[in-house]
């Protein structure tokens, strides 16, 4: 299968602050990709790499085959931006930003856009800027959509929505993912939304890649446990190989891994923990996100 | 490729505003005050008498050295100080053997002044035509301005229509008089403030020069004779209560004339080396002599000749200009070259370049060293070549701009 | 695509361009009340001297007046562009990014000579009624050093927005401010003659300066 994007040894220093060392990830095409991580990781920077807006300090990305450095205004038009925040161009109406744009894109589909638009009960004379943050979403997502573009970049599109908004975002979107073999990369950094939608992930730390995997094998494979331990004693527990992140809340421990429970038993009796009651409890994707990133 | 040349751009334009504002920057600091000396001549000691002012100094010297304050001064020049000397009762009633007046003296000390800027100033190619012999003597503007085009055109200040009558008549007079239309120069000295007026001296298409005044209302007009292959570039007319010359005429090949009234005709001072572009001139006339001084940067000549224009004694004098001073020395280490857009020597804005400072080359390969160092750092190392000629030859100017606007990969 | 593009970039200066030409009509206006009232007060022939020989500049106003209206119309079209960093968008346009660029700066450019071509027309007129062709003649020298400057404040501010980094922008500023200066001397007429050309060349370079700041926007320079 095709890749649509594909970054190599991507690393990025802002200055002397590192973002993030040997970023490696393709993005299969017809695949929903979800970049995630808290904020300040570096999502943003991987997507301004992604569109050309920043070089990276070393290390490549490519789309459609042609790097993202220099891009073709042809491969330019099968690539729907979405900035972070819904950014547009707000000194435009409704009517008017949809004018610019139609005269950019061979393909537009001008009755996707005004679909959107009839549901906002908004004036097609209305500024942008006189919009609501939801409203403004639609009218971004609405503008992408009839762009009808390849791959989709869409950039922590959930930023200043409330449920409905971002509900009502992503039914579009999984219907357009659905109905033609587009490409969506998604960043994040609320997960509850994406786990019927993105299939491939990496999840960003502060200055590295956590995880770069499927959503099924991270769901599968992640594990939480949760056992009794005394309270107040002082437990030698540390993460390692086995122990990817843990919790300590008074009496109760938590432990994730990706290991076995009986990995993981036989690990803290050898660490000589003296635990009680352990079990398995399922997880949310957004569950497992913080059990492997950290609450901070 | 483009962008590439609008970072050549960038750094062009901050050579440029360098080479503007750094040495003027330079200059507003370390400029030395100079004054140059100002050349009399004493028909007392029948000497040329120079004088230092200035820098908190006030005494003259003659062309021997000799050292004379203020005071001696005074009596060695009577005709310059007549007011002072008169004042203190001290005025002698003859001098050279000659009986002398105050009227007199008055009358014949003239002295005309032409800077640079004076010649080919921006202006305007109107003028106002004077009446030379106002009924109530008190010179006015009048209702008409002139000017030149296939004819001699005099337009209405109030409806700023042509004055048809006005125009026939100073036309047909010009023609009649040899004019070749259109005329080259006008020159006049448009002014109320002024003892008479002389009208305009205007030079036609064949390089001849008329003499044009209004004597009540009608024109007046002379063919003046020139000497053959004359081209006049300027004149400077200056009416002087001696009415013997009206003001002094400059050539095309920088030879000065008087231009002389009763009957006009121009009369050649015997200077050499003027540049109307460069020197000041200081022309001085009293009761028995004339004396012109063409003054450069850093030397002048004063050229002493009898009332008729016969050269008798030339002096010449010299002393240190900016470029000789500590400051005007360590400039030419520093800038490669400066560039001046008001020089003082034209109203004009120009691209003044000095001359390239060989002595900046130091400077400019020391620079291109520290460029190499701070380059090599930025990891820049593409087509970096380019910079260090720009640097080699504009030095500082160069240094800063590459330094400002890094390279494009 | 281009037409499009013209069409964003006059949405944005729409108001500033508008406000900016009814500026210089009240400009016009004001000088021409002064005209008629020194032709009437000081006499038309002792006016004319005041202009003619004692070089009085009665157009004083329109020093400074191209360049604020090079600011006032940069500013409105790129302060939008770089809020939020809606360059972005811009420069996601299936144009080349370079094209984009010249394109937005062209078509102000375009703008402003409609204006200044405009003003120049009108002030023209104006003063072809009070005076004779010299005097039109020695306006139209005078003034063009100003209204260039007004171009390069323009291509300046259109630079110094694109660029993102505080430093490099002041470095700009400084050395067009050092620049423009060069431009708006005015203690008498058609002092620029014989140098205007050389002028317009090195004001001209000015015109592709936000491809390099527009370059340093694409890399994401940080210094």
């Amino acid at each position: 299968m095709e890749n649509v994007v594909e970054c190599v040894n991507l690393t990025h220093y802002y200055g002397k602050r590192l973002i993030y060392e040997n970023l490696n990830f393709v993005i299969r095409k017809g695949s929903i990709f979800g970049l995630l991580g808290k904020n300040g990781t570096g999502k943003t920077t991987t997507i301004n790499i992604l569109n050309g807006y920043l070089q990276p300090t070393s290390g490549h990305c490519y789309i459609f085959g042609e790097d993202s450095q220099h891009i073709k205004p042809e491969t330019k038009a099968r690539i729907g931006f979405l900035m972070e925040g819904h950014i547009q161009y707000n000194f435009m109406t409704i009517s008017q930003i949809e004018r610019f744009y139609s005269s950019f894109y061979p393909k537009w589909k001008k009755t996707a856009y005004y679909d959107l638009m009839e549901k906002l009960e908004v004036d097609p004379d209305q500024k942008i800027a006189t919009m609501s943050c939801g409203q403004r979403s639609q009218v971004a997502l609405g503008l992408i959509l009839a762009q009808d573009p390849d791959l989709m970049v869409l950039d922590d599109y959930s930023m200043g929505l409330d449920a409905g908004y971002r509900r009502l975002f992503l039914d579009y979107l999984g219907a357009y993912a659905k109905n033609n073999d587009k490409t969506i990369f998604i960043t994040s950094h609320i997960i509850q939304d994406l786990e019927n939608l993105v299939e491939d992930i990496v999840i960003l730390d502060y200055r590295s890649v956590l995880l770069s995997t499927t959503v099924e094998d991270f769901k599968t494979n992640f594990k939480q446990f949760v056992m009794k331990v005394p309270e107040g004693k002082d437990l030698k527990i540390k993460k390692d190989d086995i122990i990817t992140n843990f919790e300590l809340l008074k009496d109760k421990l938590t432990v994730y891994s990706f290991k076995s429970q009986q990995e993981v038993e036989n690990h803290l009796k050898a660490l000589k923990i003296p635990f009680t009651d352990l079990h398995q409890v399922p997880m949310s994707l957004e569950d497992a996100f913080i059990g492997l990133t950290g609450k901070y | 490729m483009i962008t590439r040349l609008s970072r050549i751009f960038l750094v062009i334009l901050t050579i440029f505003v360098g080479a503007v504002y750094l040495p003027q920057l330079y200059w507003v600091s370390f400029e030395p005050r100079i004054i140059p000396p100002m050349v009399f001549y004493s028909p007392v000691i029948q000497k040329f008498m120079i004088g230092h002012f200035g820098h908190g100094k006030y005494y003259f010297t003659d062309e021997d050295g000799h050292k004379y304050n203020r005071i001696q001064a005074d009596h060695l020049l009577p005709l310059l100080n007549f007011r002072i000397l008169a004042a203190r009762d001290e005025m002698p009633d003859s001098l050279l053997g000659r009986p002398i007046s105050l009227n007199e003296v008055h009358r014949n000390n003239v002295s005309i002044r032409i800077t640079p800027k004076d010649v080919n100033p921006p202006q305007i190619l109107l003028y106002p035509l004077f009446e030379s012999k106002p009924q109530r003597l008190r010179l006015g503007l009048p209702d008409e301005y002139f000017r030149f085009t296939d004819r001699m055109e005099f337009i209405n200040a109030k409806t700023n229509q042509i004055n048809d009558s006005l125009t026939t008549i100073f036309t047909q007079t010009l023609l009649k008089a040899g004019f070749h239309f259109p005329a080259r120069k006008v020159f006049g000295n448009p002014t109320t403030r002024k003892p008479y007026d002389a009208g305009y001296f205007i030079v036609d298409h064949d390089w001849q020069l008329f003499h044009l005044k209004k004597i009540h209302g009608k024109p007046y007009c002379k063919n003046v004779p020139i000497p053959e292959n004359v081209k006049i570039n300027w004149i400077s007319v200056k009416e002087k209560e001696l009415r013997e010359f009206c003001g002094i005429a400059i050539t095309e090949d920088n030879k000065l004339y008087m231009v002389m009234l009763n009957p006009e005709r121009l009369q050649k001072l015997p200077v050499s080396d003027y540049n109307r572009e460069q020197d000041h001139i200081i022309f001085m006339g009293n009761l028995f002599y004339r004396y012109i001084t063409i003054r450069s940067e850093g030397h002048l000549t004063t050229y002493l000749t009898n009332r008729d224009y016969k050269l008798l004694k030339t002096y010449k004098e010299k002393w240190p200009t900016r470029y000789e001073t500590t400051a005007g020395v360590l400039s030419a280490f520093i800038f490669p070259f400066e560039l001046n857009l008001q020089s003082g020597k034209t109203y004009f804005i120009n691209f003044n370049f000095s001359s390239f400072s060989w002595k900046a080359l130091y400077l400019n390969v020391i620079l291109i060293l520290a460029a190499i160092l701070f380059l090599i750092k930025r990891k820049f190392v593409t087509r970096r070549w380019f910079d260090l000629v720009l640097i080699l030859l504009t030095g500082i100017y160069g240094f800063i701009g590459v330094l400002l606007f890094e390279q494009i990969e | 695509m281009v037409k499009a593009l013209f069409f964003k970039e006059w949405l944005k200066i729409k108001w500033a361009y508008w406000t900016m030409a009814l500026l210089t009509f009240l400009v016009l206006i004001k000088i021409g009340l002064n005209l008629s009232y020194y032709m009437r007060i000081l006499e038309a022939k002792t006016f004319w001297y005041q202009v003619i020989i004692m070089g009085g500049m009665f157009f004083q106003d329109f020093v400074y007046l191209p360049a604020l209206i090079g600011l006032v119309i940069g500013f409105t079209q790129f302060m939008p562009e770089i809020s939020a960093d809606r360059l972005k968008l811009t420069l996601h346009l299936p144009m080349k990014e370079n094209a984009i660029l010249l394109y937005m700066v062209g078509y102000g450019t375009l703008m402003l000579l409609i204006l200044f071509a405009g003003t120049y027309l009108l002030f023209s007129i104006m003063v072809a009624y009070f005076f004779p062709f010299q005097v039109v003649k020695a306006v139209w020298i005078s003034m063009a050093p100003w209204f260039l400057a007004g171009f390069v404040v323009y291509w300046v501010t259109s630079a110094v927005f694109v660029e993102r980094i505080w430093l490099k922008r002041i470095i700009i500023i400084v050395i067009a401010v050092l620049f423009t200066e060069t431009l708006l001397y005015h203690y008498a007429y058609e002092i620029y003659r014989y140098s205007i050309g050389y002028f317009f060349i090195l004001a001209l370079l000015w015109s592709i300066g936000i491809l390099y700041t527009g370059y340093r926007f694409k890399k994401g320079v940080l210094k």
